[in-house]
This record gives C-alpha cells, structure tokens and sequence, in this order.
C-alpha cells in the first residue's frame, strides 16, 4: 500500500490521472479503516488530502451553498452558515454516526464509499444537491441522483475526485424536509430503513435509503401524489412504493419489515405536510 | 514517513507507516494504554481521544492524520485541574467498574465539560453517545457528568464572589 501527501489539489489531480490502478482518496478514514483491518485493501495506493485547505469548508454564494470535499459531519451540522440556510441538514445530520465519528467523517466520503445505507444521501436527494467532479482535464457537475449507477458503483472516472457539494439555496432555505432514520438504537445505527420526505407547492420529494441498491428517489410515489394530493388510496401507494423500492433481508433487518415501516412513515409524513 | 505532533502538550516526531491507526501508535511506540481497544470499528469509544481539541475514535484515525496537528489521551487529561475533578465525580458515584470504557469515558465527559458544561440530561447523553459501557449502565456516568457540571457551577461561583 503506497500512501501520498500531495501538497496541492492540482498535484492530487495530477496523481490520480498518471498512478495506474486503483486508487483510494483518504480525507476522514472512517470507512476506509475498516476495510484494512478486514483485509480488503491490498494494492491500492491512498491519497491522503485532509491536509488541503481548499478542499475544507462550507461556503455561500447567492446561488447555492459549497460544502469542500473534506469538510467533517460536525463541521457541516455545526457550521453558521448551513444553520441559517439549510437547517434540515443541520438538524438531520445530528443522527450521523457517533460525535467521535462525525467529528473526523466527511460528507463527500459517506458519499463516494456508495453504501445503500449512507445517511447523507436522502438528504442530499430531496435537496437536489449537486456534485462537482474534478480531474486534471474537465469538471463535472453532476446530480446527485445521477451519480450512482448500482451497488457501490458511480460515474466516477479513475482521475476523478468529488471536490465539493453544491445545495442550491432557492429550495434550502424554503423548505423543511421530515427525515427519519430507523435502525436498531438511537446512537450509532446503521439504517434499516432511511426516509427523506418533503411537499412543496403541489409537489413531492421523497428519497429512501437502505432500500435499493444505492439510495433514491422516489419517483413512482412523488407522481401518485401529485396526481392525488388529497385521495390517497392505500394500496395504490404501496404500488408506486414498490415500483420504487427493491428491499433485501439481510443480517440488519428483512425485506417485509422495511418495505413496512418505509410505508408507515411515508404516510405518516403525508399526513403531516397535509395537515400544515 | 516522518509524523510530527504535540502529545499530551509536548512535541515529538516519529518515523513511522502513515497508515498505522493513531491507536497503535499510542499504545505501541508511546506506550499510552489508557487507549484501549475493543470493537476496533468505531463503535466503542474505549479508545477516544482528543485530536486537536475533539473526540475522535483512535482506531479509525491513521497517523498521516495527526501530522502537525495534538494529540491529547486520558492520561494527558487526567494531569489536568478538570480531568481530576471529573475522576473524582465518576468515583464518588461510583460510574466506574471493570474501568476497561473509563478512559474514553473521561475524555469525553472532559471535551463535554470544557466546552458547555450544561446539566440537561440529552445533551450529556448525546454527547456520550459513542461511548459504550457494559458493566454500569449508563444512570451512574450521566449523574458522574450532572455531577461535575455542579462542581464546576460551584468554582465558578466560588470565582465571582472572590
């Protein structure tokens, strides 16, 4: 394993386009930890770069709030900034993990490591938040939704990297999403299910977590309602649900469950955002 | 590579693999073993410390990541006016056991206590919430905590009135 500090984003770029292989990013290592003390990671070569100050840090401009690549969970629920302009993130982002983790875990990791489960991208889906992808050549701004192609795979090329996440503000600082997140205790928790949920105007967006192979939108759903906001038919719901969902059973929870208690909530959020 | 950082206050370097994980290093070259190891995962919090003034589990930490930055263990804290006092409270309330989570216990009840020493019970048992004890229970620890935050009330009032 050959590890290198570079000493600047243009010189990480450049060594993500000449190393051959397979290369890992290294910013907080709270996933990528646990991959070398399972054994999974052998010939890799890791670039370390929590070290460049211009991938940290949230930012605002009048269009969208930037979040760099390295910026911690606590950093972005902590930050003034988000706070004022995007409170539900602030707030949802309490649930992450454990202090000691947020406080060295960032948000473009949970987001590039592409797990079914990862807490941050729900949120991030309901808010169309944005991605940009840089290499030595180009950059990319890519939606969020477009960014996973299926388990633990992205459209991310070998040269590039995530440097930063874009929110557009129009919608963040309108608007108030519900986020629930259920796992086995309160602290700590890997999702069974996760369910971002929010009406705006006479429309819907709703994004799951742990329910497919990467998490998503749900479309099927968010039209149902649109075309019926007020007579919602039980069982024409959980069609569209699961138009839209594909759960496993697997040691965390099984498939009858989360499709349930997915179900139960989005229900439940309706009726509150009805009700409003 | 060559790591340089401040542990427990004072500088030191050492040449070592960047990707060992900073509990190792603690434990192995510094002989700090207050730092302890148990789900490896960053479940437990048996082996928090303070990486520039915030807690953060050991294991999941490698050493490139402490380059230039502090270090600061239970042993560290425990040196401290505050990290004396916070032992005394677990003591008298007796939140303290097999004493295998206490170490990381004390560090964050310390950065909890350093940085907004309120009594309410959700805040200290949020910021606890990644630490794991499985002899106590946790009511012993929140009064160690509730306790402390009295104490330091006390001081404070102590303080103002000289």
């Amino acid at each position: 394993m050959k590890v290198y500090k570079p000493d600047n984003l243009p010189d990480t770029l450049h060594l993500l386009s000449k190393l051959p292989g397979k290369k890992l990013l290294l910013a907080g290592g709270s996933d990528l930890n646990i991959l070398i003390k399972q054994g999974k990671l052998s010939d890799e070569a890791i670039i370390f770069i929590n070290h460049l100050p211009e991938l940290h840090g949230v930012d605002i401009c009048s269009t969208k709030l930037i979040i760099g690549a390295t910026t911690t969970i606590s950093e972005i629920s902590g930050s003034a900034i988000i706070k004022e302009y995007c409170p539900y993130l602030s707030d949802s982002l309490i649930d992450f993990a454990s202090p000691p983790i947020a406080n060295f875990a960032t948000l473009a990791g949970n987001i590039a490591n592409s797990s079914p489960t990862a807490d941050t991208v729900p949120l991030l889906l309901v808010l169309e938040a944005k991605l940009v992808l840089k290499s030595v050549t180009t950059t990319r701004i890519v939606p969020i939704s477009e960014f996973y192609t299926g388990y633990k795979k992205t459209v991310l090329r070998d040269d590039e990297m995530i440097i930063a996440i874009e929110i557009p503000l129009n919608f963040a600082c309108k608007y108030q999403p519900q986020y629930v997140k259920i796992g086995s205790r309160t602290a700590l928790t890997i999702a069974k299910v996760a369910l971002a949920f929010v009406k705006y105007e006479d429309n819907f967006r709703i994004a799951a977590g742990s329910l497919n192979e990467f998490p998503r939108r749900l479309y099927n759903v968010e039209e149902y309602l649109t075309i019926h906001p007020q007579n919602i038919d039980a069982s024409e719901l959980m069609d569209a649900l699961k138009m839209d969902v594909t759960p496993i059973s697997d040691f965390r929870s099984d498939k009858e469950y989360r499709l349930q208690v997915c179900f139960n909530y989005l229900q439940k959020f309706i009726e509150s955002a009805n009700t409003d | 590579m060559i790591i340089n950082f401040h542990l427990n206050g004072k500088e030191t370097s050492i040449d070592t693999d960047p990707m060992r994980r900073l509990l190792d290093v603690l434990r192995e070259d510094y002989k700090l073993i207050s730092v302890k190891e148990s789900c490896g995962e960053g479940e437990c919090g048996a082996c928090t410390v303070l990486l520039n003034d915030i807690p953060v589990t050991s294991c999941l930490i490698n050493i490139i990541q402490v380059d230039g930055g502090s270090v600061i263990t239970a042993e560290g804290i425990s040196e401290t006016p505050l990290g004396k006092l916070i032992t005394d409270c677990y003591e008298e309330t007796n939140a303290v056991q097999c004493g295998f989570c206490f170490p990381g216990f004390l560090v964050t009840s310390y950065h909890y206590l350093n940085n907004d020493p309120d009594i309410d019970e959700d805040k200290i048992k949020w910021s606890l919430s990644g630490n794991i004890c499985r002899c106590t229970g946790y009511r012993k620890i929140i009064d160690a905590v509730q306790l402390a935050c009295h104490k330091l009330g006390d001081q404070e009032q102590k303080h103002e009135s000289i």
